[in-house]
């Protein structure tokens, strides 16, 4: 080979140089957006008060920042008439129509029943009625839903047979807001929630009805009268997060999704149920967040998520399987800080919610907005606000509740193959790969089992763990 | 699953050592894409069972298709007429 040769191929040590600045320059890009140079991580919010040092760490990728990533401004936020005692469904869909959709959707699960289609069976559906939980009864989930959410008294459960100290003649258990949250989170797992957060009372997100008040020691709801009366040292929110069973999730559009969905509601239920239990036997007071304000803005702010296109929350581990409930609760709590694992960014061009949602209700704007889409829809915030009359409308047709936005989430993989951690790497260090990975996404055979799918009843046959759920997702 | 393709690997890699010793000339290259095969093939079985979990098995075929078998066949070809120089 001639000198003349040898100069114009590439050397190895040339090559090992490229390759290693390549990769430094990535290495200091990832940890320049997680961490900028010379910043030390900060443990104080806002308010400066300590925030709670996370038992279940986020891995690397996921940044705590000072204020969620969604955007709002307070200043021209309007809050919608009538938001709760009743699902937004059963709020817009006018009564005669109500009574209509319900005829449908008997018929329809008449259908499935009577021609065995595989996903509408009727174990299928046994299955659906029977995840059911004592919150979601009554709910729009199947097809004799009432007018209106029937409102349980909890208190029954919230309170049998519990002995807080003032039973012995002692006072309420002490401790710092650090410790509290400490043992909060624990506890909040072993009763099944995913993860536990923790965020002030933001009065922005409090609905008009609701009223703090210094002169009364437990809150006082009057569905009648439309008013929620809470003790204004009620200024500490714990919220948790509970995963739902993949397997039937990704079965949506069909009984054994909904069954899926109400599986997910059920242990949020209990987790919330028992929750309330541990914050009395501690004597101290609680609220349920649920009827006092929209839950999500407050798990934004105690960093369990960020809102996804289709208005509900994304988490970094569990991604869209996740239901959440909370408390206002007396007990002073340290706080998390929200997140940003650039969900805002990869959401502009993945958009597979959308395209997937069988209503029709998602945006498939390029950017979020300010303008909401009807009158039963808080402004203030810059969204992709959805069309939620046709997602009701969808759901009370065929009585079961259907989740695709949240099931085709590519964020809502589990984590058994290496390839889903290195997705959502890529998606933090490129934003912009959004619409790439959502084609891989597809082109893998990830998405939904639909009727027609041959596997949609093997669901019967299939191995899996304890309620469906893998309890070390993210963990190990 | 961890041991056997440990033990593939290892097998692999002395198979490659008692080669070199034996006639065989690999060129810089040649071990680049052997190194990046050897990754491609892990992968794909790390998902092909990964996905037997996650009960994803159409992922699981495609992807150990695509990364164990379709890309270190086609690196292993050009690896073996154009980086070994057989002396033997």
């Amino acid at each position: 080979m001639s000198d003349r040769k040898r100069n114009n191929r590439l050397s190895r040590r040339d090559f090992l140089k490229g390759v290693g600045a390549i990769m430094g320059a990535t290495g200091v890009a990832s940890i320049t957006r997680v961490n900028p140079v010379g910043a030390k991580p900060d443990r104080t919010n806002t308010n400066g008060l300590t925030t709670h040092k996370r038992k279940y760490k986020y891995p690397w990728w996921v940044k705590t920042v000072d204020k969620i990533t969604t955007e709002v401004n307070p200043d021209i936020a309007t809050k919608p008439p009538m938001v709760t005692f009743a699902t937004y469904a059963q709020a817009m869909i006018p009564d005669e129509e109500w009574d209509i959709n319900n005829s449908k959707a008997k018929e329809y699960v008449k259908e499935g029943i009577i021609n065995n289609i595989p996903g509408r069976t009727l174990p299928d559906l046994a299955l659906h009625y029977a995840l059911h939980s004592d919150m979601t009864l009554g709910s729009m989930g199947s097809f004799d839903s009432p007018r209106t959410v029937k409102i349980k008294n909890h208190e029954e459960l919230v309170t049998y047979n519990l002995h807080p100290p003032r039973d012995f003649d002692l006072d309420p258990w002490q401790a710092s807001p650090e410790e509290a949250s400490r043992v909060l989170e624990a506890a909040g797992i072993q009763f099944g929630a995913s993860m536990v957060g923790f965020t002030k009372l933001n009065p922005d997100w409090i609905y008009p009805y609701v009223k703090f008040e210094p002169g009364i020691t437990e809150p006082v709801m009057d569905i009648k009268n439309m008013s929620f009366r809470i003790p204004e040292s009620y200024k500490y929110v714990v919220l948790l997060i509970t995963q739902g069973p993949r397997d039937l999730l990704i079965r949506n559009q069909s009984e054994l999704g909904a069954a899926g969905d109400r599986a997910t509601y059920s242990r949020m239920f209990n987790a919330g149920v028992q929750m309330a239990r541990f914050i009395k036997g501690l004597d101290y007071g609680y609220a349920e967040l649920l009827a006092a304000g929209p839950i999500i803005p407050f798990a934004l702010e105690a960093g369990l998520g960020e809102l996804g296109r289709m208005n509900r929350l994304i988490n970094p581990i569990f991604g869209g399987n996740i239901r959440i409930t909370g408390f206002l609760t007396d007990l002073p709590l340290a706080p998390d800080k929200p997140i940003d694992f650039g969900l805002q960014e990869f959401c502009k061009t993945c958009k597979i919610c959308a395209s997937e949602c069988p209503a029709g209700a998602l945006s498939m704007a390029d950017e979020p907005y300010w303008i909401p889409a009807n009158a039963f829809q808080a402004s203030g915030k810059k969204v992709y606000f959805e069309d939620n009359l046709k997602c009701a409308k969808y759901i009370t047709e065929r009585g079961n509740y259907c989740s695709t936005c949240l099931s085709v989430c590519p964020w809502s993989k589990q984590d058994k193959a290496a390839l889903h951690e290195i997705a959502k790497v890529t998606s933090v260090i490129v934003p912009s790969s959004g619409n790439f990975l959502s084609d891989m996404d597809q082109a893998f055979g990830y998405g939904l089992i639909r009727e027609d799918d041959p596997e949609m009843e093997d669901w019967w046959d299939l191995d899996i763990p304890e309620e469906g759920i893998d309890s070390y997702q993210g963990k190990a | 699953m961890n041991l056997i393709l440990g033990i593939a690997i290892g097998l692999g890699i002395a198979w490659l050592i008692y080669k070199t010793k034996n006639g065989w000339v690999i060129n810089w290259f040649g071990w680049v894409l052997m190194g990046v095969s050897a990754s491609s093939f892990v992968f794909g079985v790390d998902l092909f069972f990964g996905s037997i979990i996650e009960h994803e098995m159409r992922a699981g075929w495609m992807g150990f298709g695509l990364f164990s078998i379709v890309l270190p066949v086609v690196l292993g070809t050009i690896v073996w007429h154009y980086s070994i120089v057989r002396s033997a």
